[in-house]
């Protein structure tokens, strides 16, 4: 009888994992849907009230600050009405060349700015919560960015909140290029080591690239494939040393630190999306 | 059964805060690139205090929770919480079950096994298993900081949940060896 009860917790255990095993997909899909939306509110409920945190710890700033933060905003927006008036020639002349050699232009997106909820940065993923999803016409793919180039791709979209998986997850791969060059190289992101910037590792670099710590490359995205805008930027390149094979270069990529501190980020809902 | 309901709702909430608790606490912890998980904290006291099949329940109900917000196939972390509960709660019979300090060194266990688990299953599958490794060393010692931390809280909070609810646990004697 002892020897029974001993074994009583797993027999349950195994009775159950038989009946998980034999359900329905769509009973499992339902239910980690429930299970999601259960929790959903208790996240959201946390971004507000950072978001509310932040707002009176503002309150706290005395007028000059704030006379000078408007002074510098100034001068910013003055800064992008001028990029804008070069962004719009540069389009009309895109348009142009596309017309005229006759190339498949680029996707266009609309811009959907998010709060990050929650960031969920584990040894085996990278993602972010944000705060729009379904409703808000956030589709599954598209990329998000910020102000310091990409951040990731939605993964995941829910009534309220979309889940971005970000470049230095694991199991993120992109098609990228270094600035100046059009050759594709393979990135994936890495492991993030403890108390360090994130990593993200290349394949198939052609060997005609170099990169040091003296003079480093960028990393930007291809356009290939049509997810990402091209010219994102990614990362920054320190090394590159030859594969195995000696075909091509392998090498990391430095990803800008400010990934994990993001608080808003900007999805690129595609206008023609994808059938 | 009622009695039986109660205890897992009113202990579901106490997961819920913790998850929570823990949500917030990597949210503000990525820049440092370390995560806090405490599975341990969840079955402690189900393992320990509760007869089978209302620990179980819970403990399965948690693991889903988790699940929810994961990118493992669904039901992965449940099972891997429902195996660590049927050892925990055999090895219960042996131990003063209503000590703190039995609840947090059992969490501590849990998760140093459940860590050595998922790092045999899932550590291959990384693109640099050696800096893999170093972080899940990392992250295992936060964990334990904060599962030795949290601990007597949160089995403090379970217990207290339990009485607010009108459904204490039983209050059980030794079973000799």
């Amino acid at each position: 009888m002892p020897r029974f009860d001993q074994a009583r917790p797993f027999l349950t255990l195994g009775l159950v994992l038989l009946v998980w095993l034999v359900l329905p997909t769509a009973v499992k899909r339902v239910t980690r849907l429930g299970f999601y939306e259960l929790q959903s509110p208790v996240d959201i409920a946390a971004s507000y009230a950072r978001d509310l945190q932040d707002f009176w710890s503002q309150k706290t700033r005395s007028k000059n600050e704030l006379i000078e933060a408007a002074r510098d905003l100034a001068r910013l927006n003055a800064s992008y009405e001028l990029r804008l008036q070069d962004d719009a020639r540069l389009r009309t002349e895109i348009a142009r060349l596309e017309e005229l050699l006759r190339l498949p232009s680029y996707g266009d997106f609309r811009a959907e700015p998010a709060r990050v909820v929650r960031r969920d940065f584990s040894v085996w993923w990278q993602r972010l919560v944000i705060r729009k999803g379904a409703n808000h016409g956030l589709t599954v793919g598209a990329p998000a960015i910020y102000s310091g180039g990409l951040v990731g791709r939605v993964s995941e979209v829910h009534a309220n909140t979309a889940v971005v998986e970000l470049i230095s997850s694991p199991g993120l791969r992109l098609a990228a290029v270094f600035d100046g060059d059009d050759r594709p190289v393979s990135f994936q992101g890495g492991v993030n080591a403890p108390l360090r910037p994130a990593e993200a590792l290349l394949e198939y670099v052609p060997l005609d690239v170099f990169a040091t710590a003296a003079s480093p490359r960028r990393l930007v995205t291809s356009g290939l494939g049509g997810v990402y805008p091209p010219g994102l930027y990614v990362g920054e390149v320190f090394t590159l040393e030859a594969s195995t094979d000696g075909l091509f270069k392998t090498g990391r990529a430095v990803l800008d630190p400010r990934l994990g501190r993001l608080t808003e980020v900007t999805v690129l809902v595609p206008l023609d999306p994808a059938p | 059964m009622l009695r039986d309901s109660r205890q897992v709702l009113a202990l579901l909430a106490c997961a819920g805060i913790l998850i929570a608790i823990i949500a917030q606490l990597n949210h503000a912890l990525a820049p440092l690139a370390v995560t806090v998980s405490a599975p341990g904290l969840l079955i402690a006291f189900a393992a320990l205090r509760l007869p089978t099949r209302t620990g179980l329940a819970l403990v399965l109900f948690s693991g889903l929770w988790l699940d929810a917000a994961a990118t493992t196939p669904f039901g992965r972390q449940a099972a891997l919480l429902g195996i660590a509960f049927g050892f925990l709660h055999n090895t219960a019979r042996r131990l003063p079950r209503e000590e703190t300090l039995i609840g947090v060194v059992s969490a501590l266990f849990v998760n140093l096994g459940l860590f050595v688990l998922l790092a045999v299953i899932d550590l291959g599958s990384l693109p640099d298993s050696s800096a893999g490794a170093l972080r899940l060393l990392a992250d295992l010692i936060v964990s334990q900081v904060f599962t030795t931390l949290a601990g007597p809280w949160f089995l403090s909070l379970q217990n207290g949940m339990l009485i607010l609810a009108g459904a204490p646990p039983p209050n059980r004697a030794r079973h000799p060896v």
